[in-house]
């Protein structure tokens, strides 16, 4: 490491020579470096009590010190004054990201892929894998980018007399998993638009009706044990208000006003819906 | 990303969104179609048409927006995209605290160093501190310490 011991570790290192021995650069020589010349760094003025190496490539390849006064050797000059950015540094608030930072790491960010598009329609909640088709992936739109680079021009009525279709539905092997889906949604909510039931809506009704469908695979069990409880009330209350019916009736058909008809008015309904 | 203006992907999402919402209009028309609904099918295909040239005429002042390829199968999945932003952070920030866990300990390895070799070197250590300073950076090149 220092100079001062080089002598005694590498005895042979001047080949002989001693630093100083070689001449200054003669003027008009040229600065570039030639095979066997002398590197032009070792001509400088040596005032400052540098350390300074030749490497000799001669015919015995030997390393040569100049002078070396210094106690330091592979020392670099060019040390950068400037600070480095590094891992040290926080680069979240580097980069001014701590807004960001706060925004995904604090809050629990959604799952779902209509989380963040919901303004767009449909059920769009559906992965590549189950969509059917298997076709439908953006990474295959970029793996195998579709036919480009034409002029589009709005269609000719003749040109659209080509789009005459027949009437009638779909065949069911034509028909996409999202109307499967539709169709479905709109099935439960004829379900949940029966009077008494509103309350069962709320579960998938708060993300709109893309979220129904997905929101009942999770929640499955739960949320038929609460449309279960929901469906006791709804029963008493129909029977409640046949009871009510019959009693009419039977007001109104009975002989006698004053007959004491309550109390074998439940039993007759229930004889009845039995 | 910079370069592209804000009101060009507003022009574009908007595009975009009602693109997908007439394609989904078309779906439902055609999956039960009855002869009096040829006019609104025709009508929607010169919407979609027309929703494609406004797309392509957005897509030079979008192009270098640059989309990470994985966002790409957070979305094919079903997922949230913002879940791939947030993993990411959360993977630059393990990474700073692990790089910052490395530079201290070698921060602390250089100055119990300096402290050794200052015991058996003290002047040579000296004029090592004098040139490079406590913490390591050169204030002023030293004369004697410049290399040729």
């Amino acid at each position: 490491m220092f100079a001062n011991s080089l002598d005694e570790i590498y005895p042979n290192m001047y080949d002989g020579r001693r630093p100083g021995e070689y001449s200054p650069r003669r003027p008009g020589e040229n600065s570039s470096p030639r095979a066997g010349g002398r590197s032009p760094v070792v001509s400088r003025p040596d005032t400052t009590g540098t350390l300074k190496t030749t490497i000799s490539l001669r015919s015995t390849p030997a390393i040569v010190h100049s002078s070396h006064s210094g106690p330091f050797y592979l020392l670099k000059d060019n040390i950068k004054t400037e600070p480095v950015l590094t891992g040290a540094t926080n680069m979240m608030l580097h980069y001014n990201l701590e807004h960001t930072f706060n925004k995904f790491i604090g809050r629990k960010v959604k799952d779902k892929l209509s989380a963040f598009l919901p303004s767009l329609p449909g059920n769009i909640n559906i992965p590549v894998s189950a969509d059917g088709t298997g076709d439908s992936s953006l990474r295959k739109v970029i793996q195998q980018p579709p036919v480009g680079g034409k002029e589009l021009t709005l269609l000719s009525g003749a040109q659209l007399a080509g789009f005459r279709l027949h009437p009638g539905p779909l065949p069911d092997q034509y028909r996409t998993v999202n109307f499967q889906a539709l169709k479905k949604k709109k099935h439960k909510k004829h379900k949940a638009d029966t009077p008494g039931n509103e309350t069962s809506t709320l579960g998938g009704g708060v993300g709109g009706p893309a979220m129904i469908t997905l929101a009942a695979g999770p929640e499955g069990p739960f949320g038929s044990e609460a449309e279960k409880k929901h469906k006791k009330p709804k029963k008493h209350d129909e029977e409640k208000k046949k009871r009510k019916k019959d009693k009419k009736k039977k007001k109104r058909h009975s002989p006698e006003p004053g007959a004491p008809t309550t109390p074998l008015a439940p039993s007759a309904t229930s004889m009845q819906i039995q | 990303m910079t370069s592209s203006s804000p009101n060009y992907l507003q022009q574009l999402e908007a595009s975009l969104e009602l693109f997908i919402e007439n394609v989904r209009q078309l779906g439902i028309v055609v999956a039960d179609f009855q002869p009096q609904g040829q006019p609104a099918l025709n009508q929607k295909i010169t919407t979609l048409v027309s929703l494609m040239q406004d797309i392509s005429a957005v897509r030079p002042h979008v192009e270098d927006i640059q989309v990470p390829l994985e966002v790409c199968d957070y979305i094919d999945e079903a997922r949230n995209p913002q879940l791939y932003t947030k993993d990411c952070m959360e993977k630059a920030l393990a990474k700073n605290e692990q790089v910052k866990g490395k530079i201290d300990a070698y921060r602390r390895f250089k100055a119990l160093l300096l402290v050794e070799l200052g015991k058996v070197f003290p002047h040579e250590i000296s004029k090592y501190r004098a040139y490079r300073g406590e913490n390591g950076v050169a204030t002023s090149p030293h004369p004697s310490m410049q290399m040729p």
